[in-house]
């Protein structure tokens, strides 16, 4: 189950833990992305605060958290593959996974349909 | 009055090829089309194709149009002879720099690139400048469009199009017929590469621009956007007016003294800039590598010894070299190559080292070399754009 936020960060969740990235919309939006700074392991995360940053040639962005919780896995490659997150966003390109502090909080996020029409609004 | 931005002879081909668009200086531009890194390796491998149509460009004419230039810019028309381009500066009384231009001698006008930004700026003092004498200055920006080709196949790609371009030598200048249409071609460019830029009537923009699209498919031109411009511009060591230079800095300091004849007859800022060269203490312009990717960003500071010494004038990762690269501003006493100081990314320091300017070998006098199949030469490295 893939859940988006209004910040174009997706979160896939497996009953109490998520996986974190960007929506392929948001590395559109980037550009080539040559850097991507993330928390450690044991790091709390929570909604809608930034827990990393992304840096394309264009700009530095802010990664913020669709979910609270604690981070119990990241995405090293991303240090020597940045571009796997304009490649693969939604897979190679996750960022961190985190164990949720509180699973049902998921529902406040919206599904796929919901956010391309999300998407649709704002252009 | 009009807010929105002008649109160049070749918007419509940016827009269908569904090219990232961007307003730059009043223009609409393509930033990118698939992205930035890959357009930059392009232009380095085989070649690019950039609309730079906005660039203003000015006609000078009239008999007393050298000596009328040699007041106004920095480097010597006199030694500018026909058929050459030159690098060149207008100054303000107070000797700071308020454009760098690519001036070319025709046969019976003076051809003046200017920085999009400062095109009204340097019209108008050019034309309140003229005493009584013989000069003429015409805008020909917008009926005109400006195509750039740049990178070790762009002679290949050029001559199949434009065969004049076979005789052109580095910083030179040409008229030739393409068709009914009468084209100006210059070998010159903003990449460090080998490179061809030309100016055409717009009416005639996008039958050239398509004409070159495809003649550089088999060596794998990509068309090139603003940020693969920028890239390269840095990898290159260039200054751009706004980053490196604008009205508050001095040409000594921004590393483009050279293009100030001190020597030559008089001209506006030279008495300012008179005795003044590279001081002890002084700032100049140099390069910096960091060591990791994070990208230093314009006005990030540089330290060293405990305290700020410069400041990041422009950044951006380096697809040659594969790291996140910068030129800064900075104190002389720390600008020896080598030299290791401390840039601050949003309150974070990274390790940085000083390197000369150009991060890139520069091969702008290079001549193009055909590849086997004849259209460009071999590219240096595997990977997107280097399909030849």
């Amino acid at each position: 189950m893939v859940r988006y936020s209004k910040t174009h960060e997706w979160a896939r969740i497996e009953g109490n833990t998520a996986v974190i990235g960007i929506s392929d919309h948001a590395q559109k939006e980037l550009g080539d992305v040559v850097y991507v700074e993330l928390p450690s392991v044991g790091d709390a995360v929570e909604t809608e605060s930034q827990y990393g940053t992304v840096e394309s040639t264009k700009a530095a962005s802010e990664l913020f958290s669709p979910l609270s919780g604690k981070v119990i896995a990241v995405n090293e490659e991303l240090a020597e593959n940045p571009q796997w997150v304009n490649e693969d966003p939604l897979q190679k390109g996750w960022m961190i996974k985190i164990e949720l502090t509180d699973p049902q909080s998921a529902e406040n996020l919206m599904d796929e349909e919901a956010y391309r029409e999300f998407l649709q609004q704002q252009s | 009055m009009s807010f929105q931005s002008r649109k160049t002879p070749l918007f419509s081909w940016h827009r269908n090829r569904q090219a990232r668009m961007v307003s730059f200086a009043g223009w609409c531009l393509p930033l990118r089309y698939d992205g930035s890194l890959a357009e930059a390796r392009a232009v380095r491998d085989s070649c690019g194709i950039f609309d730079v149509s906005h660039m203003g460009h000015l006609s000078i004419r009239g008999s007393d149009a050298p000596r009328f230039l040699q007041r106004m810019t920095s480097n010597d028309v006199e030694a500018l002879a026909e058929g050459r381009l030159q690098y060149t500066l207008f100054l303000s009384s107070e000797g700071t720099v308020l454009d760098d231009c690519i001036l070319g001698s025709l046969s019976e006008e003076y051809l003046c690139v200017v920085n999009a930004v400062n095109r009204q700026k340097i019209l108008h003092r050019l034309r309140a400048a003229i005493e009584d004498e013989d000069v003429s200055v015409a805008d020909q920006t917008e009926e005109r469009a400006f195509i750039s080709v740049q990178g070790p196949a762009s002679a290949a790609v050029v001559e199949k199009a434009v065969p004049a371009a076979r005789e052109l030598e580095y910083m030179s200048v040409s008229r030739t017929r393409w068709g009914d249409h009468s084209l100006t071609l210059l070998r010159s460019g903003y990449t460090g590469e080998l490179g061809f830029e030309i100016s055409l009537p717009a009416a005639a923009a996008l039958r050239l621009w398509e004409l070159l699209c495809a003649s550089g498919e088999e060596c794998g031109m990509r068309a090139c956007g603003l940020g693969a411009r920028d890239i390269l511009r840095i990898e290159a060591g260039y200054p751009l007016y706004g980053q490196e230079i604008d009205e508050n800095t001095r040409p000594f300091a921004a590393g483009v003294g050279w293009a100030v004849k001190m020597g030559k007859a008089d001209f506006i800022g030279r008495s300012a800039l008179a005795g003044e060269r590279a001081q002890p203490g002084s700032v100049v312009r140099t390069g910096i590598v960091l060591e990791r990717a994070k990208i230093a960003r314009t006005g990030y500071p540089v330290y060293a010894a405990g305290r700020q010494v410069g400041t990041v004038t422009s950044g951006t990762f380096s697809p040659a070299l594969q790291k996140s690269i910068a030129m800064v501003r900075i104190e002389s006493g720390y600008a020896q190559a080598g030299q290791r100081v401390v840039t601050m990314i949003r309150g974070q320091a990274a390790d940085s080292v000083v390197t000369d300017l150009p991060f890139v070998p520069i091969h702008t006098k290079q001549k193009g070399i055909p590849c086997e199949s004849g259209c460009c030469p071999k590219p240096r490295r595997e990977g997107p754009g280097a399909r030849c």
